[in-house]
């Protein structure tokens, strides 16, 4: 019951006191934790309205901490034209700056820095996966209908080998980073 | 109007008061909220916790962990050296200030 009531203040409080500095928000809130602990549920209660409102403990608190100063429009937009165009300068590590500078600003989202980062590998593996099932269903087909020699024993030049279909698909991952940094431009200058 | 004066007033003199309190004995932080809150210092506990990281980013105070009697273990202030020094240097200036002010506010004459 008492661990209820608490967890439940706990949690109102964490949720609010969301956009106070991580440091900061981790010592308010272990520093009522330790007041609310080993507290029967009657002192608890107590305990919790003498605390007040979870609200007004956040706002006053954000009411003590100065705002961050507003960030120059440098670093995003830079970290967006590398992701866009990086890789093509310098092959991958151009990227990997583009998306690190991402990950240092503060501009872009957690959702967005995670859906950029994961998204072309995400989208290359699923274009690998899909052509793969389309080709071996393909063969598949061709089997039932061929009855002659094994394909294997004539390898028909104009039909792309197995392992081509998997080089031009490694082709989505530029397209991809070029639309994720498209959007990662327009988020930055929205900002 | 009112109200914003005297969080005016509070806000150049509530870090001395936590470094004054803290002179006496380590204290908590419930301990402190509590004590500041009744003397209508801080509006709520929420307001403490920042001053704290400020004043410990400074190096006037510093803090260590205690168990209680009751069971959790507090994190309990302390004022260092930086901060008794701090401390006496604001007393100087508060009580060269005080009469100073008052001189040029003077006390309300019409009611008397």
């Amino acid at each position: 019951m008492t661990e209820t009531i608490v967890t439940d203040y706990l949690l109102e409080l964490s949720e609010a006191l969301a956009d106070v500095p991580r440091d900061l928000r981790v010592e308010i809130i272990a520093g009522i934790r330790e007041e609310l602990d080993g507290l029967s549920a009657v002192d608890a209660e107590t305990r919790i309205r003498e605390l007040g409102d979870p609200a007004f403990i956040a706002a006053a608190a954000k009411e003590e901490v100065p705002p961050p100063p507003p960030e120059s429009r440098a670093v995003p937009t830079v970290a967006a034209i590398l992701v866009m165009i990086g890789g093509l300068i310098i092959p991958v590590a151009g990227w990997v700056v583009g998306i690190v500078l991402m990950w240092m600003s503060r501009v872009f989202t957690l959702r967005s820095k995670i859906i950029v980062t994961l998204l072309p590998t995400l989208v290359t593996l699923l274009t690998v996966t899909i052509i793969g099932a389309v080709v071996v269903a393909s063969r598949a087909a061709e089997d039932d209908t061929f009855h002659g020699p094994s394909l294997d024993s004539f390898a028909n030049p104009l039909i792309p080998a197995f392992y081509d279909y998997f080089h031009s698909s490694i082709l989505t991952l530029p397209v991809v980073a070029f639309a994720t940094g498209v959007w990662l431009l327009v988020r930055a200058r929205k900002s | 109007m009112t109200a914003d004066l005297g969080a005016q007033l509070r806000k150049g003199v509530v870090e001395s008061c936590v470094l004054g309190l803290l002179e006496g004995e380590p204290m908590y932080g419930w301990q402190l909220s509590e004590t500041l809150v009744a003397h209508g210092m801080i509006a709520s506990i929420g307001t403490l916790y920042p001053m704290l990281s400020r004043l410990r980013a400074q190096g006037l105070v510093t803090t260590y962990a205690e168990a209680s009697e009751t069971g959790p273990v507090r994190k309990y202030y302390e004022l260092t050296a930086l901060g008794r020094t701090q401390l006496n240097d604001f007393r100087q200036q508060w009580a060269a200030f005080v009469p100073a002010v008052d001189g040029f506010v003077g006390r309300n004459h019409t009611h008397d």
